[in-house]
């Protein structure tokens, strides 16, 4: 069975950057099964449009350990960012899912067995949650479960 | 035909399904009378997200290998 881990980003959703970003490597290949995006702060009738898409380079960021739902799994392969200072190249025409967001609810995506989102085994290739309109900022929690 | 993911609001309840592309692996909301054009590929027997790269048989499967390849070279 698949061993599954979290990762959770924080970070000011400005227009075109990213929040959160999970990382492969060349020995395995990451499903996404879960994500989920909170806002932080006084609510308020805010929108915002994500996306998940494609990217073959890791940027600048924060780091963020993944984090084992099963305390007895060991450390995850994959790798994760937030709050980049240099963004990922993104693929073009790679979106693979579009987040609607309202700041007040929390939004929750969840994917059947085996209709995950699939990332390749490549070092340095995997997804960014990319800001891609928003009305007015605000700070944006992102968390994604994700197994290898 | 059945989802293959779903949004949940806030109390945890469903309120779209999502299916995914047979092509590009990707997720997307099916909305009736939306406009946005989808597809179906004969081959995989299996939706498409509409994205022009998608419109092309190439299953997700083989995409993968593609990009696993090209960096190993």
């Amino acid at each position: 069975m698949a061993r599954r881990y979290s990762i959770n980003g924080q970070d000011t959703n400005t227009d075109e950057t990213t929040i959160l970003g999970l990382v492969s490597t060349a020995a395995i290949r990451p499903r996404i099964y879960f994500v989920s995006c909170q806002g932080y702060g006084t609510p308020n009738d805010y929108q915002a449009q994500y996306v998940v898409n494609r990217t073959t380079t890791t940027g600048t960021s924060t780091s963020v350990t993944p984090q084992a739902l099963d305390p007895g799994d060991p450390a995850a392969i994959a790798t994760a960012g937030m709050a980049h200072s240099a963004e990922p190249t993104y693929t073009a025409g790679a979106v693979l899912l579009v987040i609607g967001r309202n700041m007040r609810p929390v939004y929750q995506w969840t994917a059947m067995p085996g209709r995950e989102i699939v990332l390749p085994a490549t070092a340095n290739n995997g997804v960014g949650v990319l800001v891609k309109e928003v009305s007015t900022v605000w700070s944006e929690n992102v968390c994604i479960h994700f197994e290898e | 035909m059945r989802e293959d993911g779903y949004i949940l609001n806030d109390l945890g309840n469903p309120v779209a399904d999502t299916l995914q592309c047979a092509h590009c692996g990707g997720h997307f909301e099916v909305k009736p009378g939306s406009g946005k054009r989808r597809g179906w590929c004969l081959k995989c027997s299996a939706p498409l997200c509409g994205q022009a790269g998608c419109m092309v048989c190439v299953p997700m499967e083989r995409m993968l290998e593609r990009i696993e390849a090209a960096a190993r070279k």
